[in-house]
């Protein structure tokens, strides 16, 4: 279709129309995004419960390594 | 693992699709911001129970998994109720006991191979709760499979790590998916199953009558399995003894090991490994090995060999009996005799010695 449309253009014109086609297409996927990580997973059928205050310590390596008991830190590793 | 580095969660997690349920919705507990009523009710594990909440997405997965040999341990089992002399484990009580406070902890669930390490090595986040969908080997398959076939690929036990993973493989790079999820119609013992890998799924042009290698043209048919000429010595464990803990009834096991490169007589050659002769591995079981609680347990120990067979992870392209004719032909040394039986070992040990008359003449 192009290639029809771009029938007795200037020679300039027929490696810039395309390339700009083929710019443009890059540039639109990048907005709208095709990366694995966008793709839709499956519809998650279960209650969110609120976990703000969990994530208020569990954000902090600081404030876990306060709180955890003594014998969670440096527990021995099995074989 | 410290405390902070088990526990803490990336900020990251809570974009994801795993993330944005909220760690209530998974794991119980209360959100609340008193650390004892904050973990009141809480659900260490979520996936642990294969029909729970894994299963609401992921249910083509669970429907396999909770029948796999990760999840059940069902060859432990089987192994076990072999050594009891019983068809049925659950015959015996004792030994069902050693089963469920011992070898049963092996046993995998979702979250402890795609979120944490495993109970074996007391778990802890191996990436701050972010979903591995391929898990990682050092954390992972690593932990369980340590002692021998990943340490011995990873090069942390034995000589040598493993030709493949010099190139950069991993255990995902050869073990199939349904390895680890299951097929649904899962055998009771690890090498009954059909989708294990061989060799050959990759290295097709090596195999009978092909390729320009003389040495694969010169073996017979399914004579060698690919290990006895492309093995290094392996890790084996003698001497295995329970002790029970009397405070928590808990059982622990102890055993020593050594290296040895051993080859002998393939006891049970079917269409999946039809080779007469194996690479053969030392196993830690000993009659009295579970003494501790109670007396006379393993009474089918002599129907089970000591030596078995082992798909020895530790590839070498060019080993001491590869090098020449003579090295392996010229060398006694490299078979299972009877003077390498250790003391103690089971009569059916002895089917996989080689008898004098196949040894080599020198």
């Amino acid at each position: 279709m192009i290639k029809r449309g771009l029938r007795g253009a200037p020679t300039s014109m027929k490696f810039l129309v395309p390339l700009m086609v083929v710019l443009g297409l890059v540039v639109a996927l990048s907005v709208v995004g095709c990366s694995e990580e966008d793709t839709p997973v499956a519809v998650v059928d279960v209650e969110k419960m609120p976990s703000d205050n969990c994530v208020t310590c569990h954000l902090s390596a600081d404030t876990i390594l306060a709180l955890a008991k003594p014998a969670e830190a440096g527990e021995s590793e099995g074989g | 693992m410290e405390a902070n580095e088990k526990y803490a969660v990336d900020p990251e997690f809570l974009n994801t699709t795993h993330g944005e349920l909220g760690c209530v919705t998974c794991h119980g507990g209360n959100n609340e911001l008193d650390i004892s009523s904050a973990h009141d009710g809480l659900v260490k594990d979520p996936s642990a129970d294969p029909e729970g909440l894994c299963n609401d997405c992921h249910g083509d997965i669970m429907e396999t998994f909770k029948d796999s040999l990760h999840y059940t341990v069902s060859g432990q089992a089987h192994g076990l109720a072999k050594l009891g002399g019983l068809t049925e484990l659950a015959a015996s009580t004792e030994l069902q006991g050693v089963f469920d406070k011992n070898c049963s902890s092996c046993h995998a669930t979702c979250g402890q191979c795609h979120v944490s390490r495993p109970n074996a090595v007391q778990g802890g986040l191996f990436a701050g709760h972010m979903f591995a969908e391929k898990p990682p080997m050092e954390d992972t398959c690593y932990n369980c499979h340590g002692a021998r076939n990943a340490g011995e690929f990873m090069g942390r036990v034995g000589l040598k790590s493993d030709a493949h993973f010099e190139m950069g493989m991993d255990c995902v790079s050869c073990h199939d998916v349904s390895n680890f999820h299951g097929t649904g119609d899962d055998p009771v013992e690890m090498f009954e199953m059909a989708a294990l890998p061989q060799c050959t799924d990759c290295h097709s042009d090596v195999v009978e009558g092909k390729g320009d290698i003389l040495q694969h043209k010169v073996h017979p048919e399914d004579a060698l399995a690919c290990q006895v000429c492309h093995a290094a010595p392996s890790n084996n464990c003698e001497g295995c003894h329970v002790s029970v803990n009397p405070e928590t009834g808990k059982i622990s096991s102890h055993s020593e090991s050594f290296l040895s490169f051993k080859i002998g007589l393939n006891p049970d050659r079917n269409e999946l490994r039809p080779w007469k002769y194996i690479v053969v591995r030392h196993v830690p079981t000993v009659e009295d090995m579970l003494e501790a609680v109670g007396p006379d347990l393993l009474k089918g120990y002599d129907t089970v060999p000591n030596w078995k067979m082992t798909p020895t992870h530790n590839i070498q392209r060019q080993t001491p009996q590869n090098a020449s004719c003579d090295s392996c032909h010229g060398e006694v040394k490299w078979f299972l005799q009877e003077e390498d039986l250790r003391p103690g070992d089971s009569e059916a040990s002895k089917n996989l010695v080689v008898p004098s008359s196949e040894l080599p003449r020198r």
